[in-house]
């Protein structure tokens, strides 16, 4: 497994450095805004950035048709899954502590170190990545970069069926209904902070990952190239 | 310990507009199989059935003895295989490449590597997509041949390289071959490769093999019978593995060139068959009377 | 050991193989004990199946001409020497027959030819 990992830094080496010097300047950016954006915000993108890097490694694998060098080599289709799994979250959380650590160090920065390095602040980040890495990792598996496109195709239907929702429900109760769930999606992420809950949802995150990961081993198996 | 290097067994796997149809045929260890047929014919699917890239719908695949399938990993590390497109990142140098891929392998000799490269001539600093066509074949089997493979699998390695090219490679290849423990398994759809290194031949054409014979049998064995229908065509017909009219007359594949020889007497060409006859000819043995 | 192989002859490859070694181990142009390329590097050097190769060694070791031993190689087998002199006085006699046939052709008398022999003869010592 670590032999795949290698093989995909090698090969993608180029193109990750690339990637960190544009996330990097990104992320200053984001940080040093002048209306001063919330630590929230800044944790939100950089957990969205970090899920850049495996879908910089698929379109590149996509590219130059590299998935067959890959299961022609002697390793199991498991094993190919397993160090994608590995690869995206370790660039995740790396990735989250770098962007956390420049916003600290940058002098243009207007987000406070200690806002930042606490769990809760990591947790929000790593959790906007995991879902992404959850979803994007077994359609991309399948697909390969075209699965990116179906992913993201998926996430404008859902939005369009959520506004239609929500311009239907003319009745007060559907209304009702409909704002306390988005009322309690949006307490979720208030409730961070007690440790019992940030355990929770660490627990959660890696149970939707395992989930995921069940699924790609599934999936890739079958997969023909 | 088996002596065959790979054992294909009734192979069939669909896919729309074709159908690959109980593939069987064996190599045994030392020898080199060329895999002939027109473009379309299921040499590629077969190749990628051996690599475990698709799985087939019924039918095995053992590799020196090996399940394909079920010991994949274990196989697949004594196999050294040439793609007809390389999957290769081009905007990766060579040194790299072989860098990324050479860990997978238990045997590999990296010193066996810089000696083929050098004798290749293979400019390693270079980035992959700065390499002819060539060269990257070249390239490509200089990786194969580094972890003590003892199937090489090549799937069309001459494919677009130049007459010359094609023959320095084939007789390299034979070159490389005097190790009895290695076997050599390509595709080719250009018969005249088969006349330089070839120890077996299968013929397959619409997902159906056609013929597995020696080189040696085909040579001695086999004939073209050419001549006017009215004087061919009385051959019997159980010496018939094919045929084509053409205005002038007929030629008669057949499998028995000296009993052809001996019924039809002198009014008949009776010649050695060349690959191209047996490409054209060969019919899958369905025999058609004048 | 030079080997030509022709394309266009009808003899079979292999046969063709085992012809001309065996005239060269009669001729001693391949002494006893001498090594003979391995199948695999004859077949490489001649650009044919190895298979035809080992067929045509295979032949030679059963004729007693050839010992292959597994794992050294292959060499000339030490002929029995009544046995060569028997093979060469026989290559000699067939030539010495079609020489008699043409010269017969052309009538040429037996005198005449024996004194051909001997002029050829002392011109060679």
């Amino acid at each position: 497994m670590l032999k795949v990992m290698m093989k995909d830094l090698i090969m993608n080496r180029n193109a990750l450095v690339a990637n960190l010097f544009i996330m990097a300047a990104v992320l200053v950016f984001i940080c040093s805004w002048e209306e001063g954006a919330p630590v929230g915000t800044y944790a939100f993108f950089s957990g969205i950035m970090m899920a850049f890097v495996p879908i910089m490694i698929v379109t590149r694998e996509d590219k130059f048709k590299a998935m067959a060098l890959g299961c022609s080599l002697p390793v199991t289709r498991e094993t190919i899954v397993r160090s994608r799994y590995l690869l995206s979250t370790g660039f995740a959380v790396m990735g989250i502590l770098l962007a956390f650590v420049l916003a600290a160090l940058v002098p243009s920065s207007r987000l406070s170190a200690t806002e930042l390095f606490r769990p809760e602040t990591f947790l929000r980040a790593l959790s906007v990545t995991t879902i992404l890495i959850a979803l994007l990792l077994p359609f991309t598996l399948r697909f390969g970069a075209l699965g990116l496109i179906l992913v993201m195709a998926a996430f404008q239907v859902l939005g369009i069926v959520a506004l239609t929702m929500v311009k239907l429900t003319r009745s007060s109760a559907d209304k009702a209904f409909v704002d306390s769930i988005v009322q309690a999606v949006g307490n979720l992420y208030t409730r961070l902070g007690s440790v019992g809950f940030d355990l929770l949802l660490a627990a959660l995150l890696a149970a939707v990952l395992l989930a995921s990961y069940g699924l790609s081993v599934w999936i890739f198996r079958r997969r023909e190239l | 310990m088996t002596d065959q290097a790979l054992q294909v067994s009734g192979l069939r796997k669909t896919f729309k507009g074709f159908t690959l149809n109980d593939v069987s045929f064996s190599l045994p260890k030392g020898y080199v199989m060329g895999l002939v047929g027109p473009n379309g014919a299921g040499k590629t699917t077969i190749i990628k059935l051996i690599m475990n890239l698709i799985a087939p719908e019924a039918g095995e695949i053992k590799i020196l003895g090996l399940d394909n399938r079920k010991q994949g990993v274990e196989a697949r590390a004594r196999i050294g295989f040439v793609y007809d497109v390389m999957p290769f990142y081009a905007d990766v140098s060579l040194r790299d490449t072989k860098r990324a891929i050479a860990p997978f392998y238990p045997k590999w000799n990296d010193a066996l590597f810089q000696e083929l490269a050098s004798s290749f001539d293979l400019p390693l600093e270079k980035k992959v997509k700065r390499l002819s066509q060539g060269m990257r074949t070249k390239f490509a089997l200089a990786l194969a041949l580094s972890h003590d493979a003892e199937l090489l699998v090549l799937d069309e390695p001459t494919t677009g390289l130049d007459p010359v090219f094609r023959r320095e490679l084939l007789h390299g290849l034979s070159g490389l071959l005097q190790d009895e423990g290695k076997s050599v398994l390509f595709s080719t759809h250009i018969t005249s490769d088969l006349e330089r290194v070839a120890d077996y031949v299968t013929f397959i054409r619409n997902g159906s093999i056609l013929l597995t014979e020696t080189r040696e049998v085909l040579r001695e064995v086999w004939g073209v019978v050419r001549g006017e229908e009215a004087s061919v065509a009385i051959l019997d017909s159980k010496l018939w593995r094919g045929f084509r009219r053409y205005p002038h007359g007929m030629d008669i594949l057949t499998s028995d060139a000296s009993a052809a020889r001996r019924a039809l007497g002198d009014g008949v060409v009776v010649e050695r068959a060349s690959f191209e006859d047996i490409v054209v000819l060969l019919d899958g043995g369905e025999v058609h009377h004048a | 050991m030079r080997i030509l192989i022709s394309n266009s002859s009808p003899d079979p490859i292999y046969e063709q193989i085992v012809r001309q070694i065996k005239a060269q181990i009669i001729s001693g142009e391949l002494p006893e004990g001498a090594p003979l390329p391995s199948i695999r590097k004859l077949a490489h050097e001649l650009q044919i199946s190895v298979i035809t190769t080992k067929r045509a060694y295979e032949e030679l070791d059963k004729e007693g001409l050839l010992d292959m031993v597994g794992g050294k190689g292959t060499f000339v087998a030490s002929q029995n020497q009544e046995f060569m002199r028997e093979k060469r006085m026989k290559l000699v006699e067939a030539k010495l027959s079609e020489a008699l046939d043409d010269a017969r052709m052309l009538g040429v008398s037996y005198e005449e030819l024996g004194e051909m022999l001997r002029l050829l003869w002392e011109n060679e010592s």
